[in-house]
């Protein structure tokens, strides 16, 4: 498969909710950065490409095939890995275990062979250490490194990753980074997040969602562009700002018009996505630019 | 006088005898922790022996497989008791874990059987009891089983396994009927330590086969769970209901309403029969992405 999925005009709705709104986008081989806050619909997208759930109406093709009949939905989930954002574990098991029952699901049936591929996503993820360890002992941020690596298994063309780095810490998040730039030219990972540093650092495209539309589709050097002259620092704050906040160096950084004595400087990835939400309320936060 | 130990290479070595058997794991516990730790300390020995190990592995690469086979047993699963038996009867290694795995299968499942089943016979045991109890539950079981088996809230990895390429029915298939192999020996067992004969001592298989085919079918629709809730409480009402009708014009003896009678058996056979080609023509519907709206899980 070459890694391209198309979602066309994908509607979801939970009882009265409606959770996506016509939602269409083209994604190619490459990292895909899903960003939204919280509730905005990622992981139910991220779902019905999981083909976990039935969209209300729209389809989802994977390069030519659509997940109609059962012999495309098998092709389909042959060549997917899905790490959801709570996979769930039996208590008992271990990491092996556990993955390797994943590699059942994936009908590796040959032992050897399976047990192998197994040890390579656990030593992929650097769970070497505690791959014998039951999964209810190991740190949530190692349960995440376990769920990707389930996912990893037979390095499927279609990688959706659900909040990944949820969990992790600075080094496991470098070591995960590091990991997704060794994927094959031809694979397509969609990561939805609400963290923009990893679209920054991980992916080619993002695809921004809000209250289930597609508000933004394109690079994020496009995104962080749609900033441009509406980035702003100085020492004060500024009231009339669409959003402003005091970053790490104890100055003020403004996003809309000009306060009085502030300074134009570079919009980052960041500063797009927060325009682009479109909040009129202010953040007053310590956070670290 | 110098006190310390001294080092020196030991003056006796072990005979090509002894440590062909050493390799051959032909000589007790003792001579070997002894040969053993004779070989830590004489590098003669330990040149002789690797003779003795290349000459009965012949090549490296041979080495290299038996240090992947020590690999593979120190990392292969641990399978408990369910899958260690049903790999010794001859299930293949990747579907006894399927089984294994599942809710059902723990041993509290075997206990809850157990405990349910010695209830009705110490009730059967009572001066006035009788097997009614175990002619009620005795279908119940295995419903109670395959509602756990698999499902969202049920299975921890409901969620992979739908995305899998593995059929989700399949996973269903194998586990409803490893419940059912687990419960019916049970009840039967149960039935003989009760000293039922006859039609009496079977007349639970027929309601409980149709009773499984019915909630393996609704099990298409619905959450096995809620399919097995369903049939079971509907299950309970058409017994009582039968019993109270029956009460009222021939006697109280549950095992000699219509239910347990040939008609009855004949009925129950044939909504297993029914049932059965229903859930077969509707496997697919397990497999295909979970539409909230109509049903589908």
């Amino acid at each position: 498969m070459n890694g391209n999925i198309e979602i066309t005009g994908v509607t979801k709705t939970y009882g009265k909710t409606l959770v996506l709104d016509d939602v269409s986008v083209k994604i190619g081989p490459g990292v895909t950065g899903m960003l939204g806050p919280n509730g905005a619909g990622k992981t139910t997208l991220l779902r019905i490409m999981a083909t976990v759930l039935a969209p209300d109406s729209g389809s989802v093709r994977f390069d030519d095939t659509t997940p109609t009949s059962p012999k495309a939905l098998h092709d389909i989930r042959s060549n997917l890995g899905y790490a959801p954002q709570e996979p769930g574990f039996y208590p008992n098991f271990t990491v092996f275990d556990f993955i390797d029952y994943v590699a059942i699901l994936k009908e590796m049936d040959d032992r050897r062979a399976r047990h192998d591929e197994v040890r390579r996503v656990i030593s992929l993820v650097g769970l070497d250490d505690v791959a014998h360890r039951a999964i209810r002992k190991l740190s949530g941020g190692m349960r995440r490194r376990t769920a990707v690596a389930q996912a990893l298994l037979g390095s499927p063309s279609f990688l959706l990753l659900d909040e990944p780095t949820a969990g992790l810490d600075p080094e496991q998040r470098l070591r995960f980074r590091s990991l997704l730039s060794q994927r094959d030219d031809h694979q397509a990972v969609v990561l939805a997040t609400h963290q923009t540093e990893d679209v920054t650092a991980l992916c080619q495209n993002v695809v921004v969602v809000d209250q289930g539309k597609v508000g933004f589709n394109g690079t994020p050097v496009e995104l962080a562009s749609s900033a441009e002259g509406r980035v702003w620092v100085s020492k004060g704050a500024d009231n009339t700002a669409v959003l402003t906040w005091m970053d790490g160096t104890g100055r003020h950084r403004h996003i809309g018009n000009p306060p009085p004595g502030a300074e134009l400087v570079e919009p980052t990835l960041e500063d797009g996505y927060l325009l682009l939400m479109g909040r009129d309320s202010r953040v007053e936060t310590e956070a670290v630019a | 006088m110098n006190d310390q130990p001294s080092f020196e290479p030991p003056e006796w070595h072990v005979s090509p005898r002894l440590m062909r058997d050493y390799v051959a794991l032909k000589i007790d516990m003792a001579r070997s922790a002894s040969v053993e730790q004779h070989l830590l300390s004489c590098p003669n020995c330990q040149v002789a022996l690797s003779s003795f190990v290349y000459a009965d592995v012949s090549s490296a690469a041979n080495l290299d497989a038996l240090w992947l086979d020590v690999i593979d047993a120190v990392d292969r699963p641990s399978s408990g008791l369910v899958g260690s038996t049903l790999r010794l009867l001859g299930v293949s290694d990747h579907v006894a874990r399927l089984i294994a795995a599942a809710p059902a299968m723990h041993l509290s499942w075997i206990a809850s059987v157990v405990l349910v089943l010695g209830f009705a016979i110490s009730y059967a045991m009572r001066p006035y009891g009788s097997d009614a109890l175990l002619l009620v539950l005795a279908p119940l079981i295995p419903l109670a089983g395959i509602g756990t088996a698999y499902g969202l809230g049920n299975d921890r990895l409901y969620e992979l396994t739908k995305v899998s390429p593995l059929s989700s029915s399949r996973v269903f298939l194998y586990r409803s009927l490893a419940v059912l192999c687990t419960a019916t020996p049970l009840t039967l067992t149960a039935a003989l330590i009760m000293r039922l004969d006859g039609l009496e001592a079977m007349g639970w298989l027929l309601p409980s086969l149709g009773l499984v085919g019915l909630t393996l079918a609704l099990s298409t629709w619905v959450q096995p769970l809620i399919a097995a809730i369903s049939v079971g409480t509907t299950w309970i009402i058409l017994v009582v209901g039968v019993w109270a009708r029956s009460a009222r014009f021939e006697g109280i003896a549950l095992e000699t309403t219509v239910i347990f009678q040939p008609t009855g058996q004949i009925a129950f056979a044939v909504v297993a029969l029914v049932a059965a080609v229903l859930f077969i023509g509707r496997l697919g519907h397990l497999d295909t992405p979970v539409d909230s709206h109509r049903g589908a899980w």
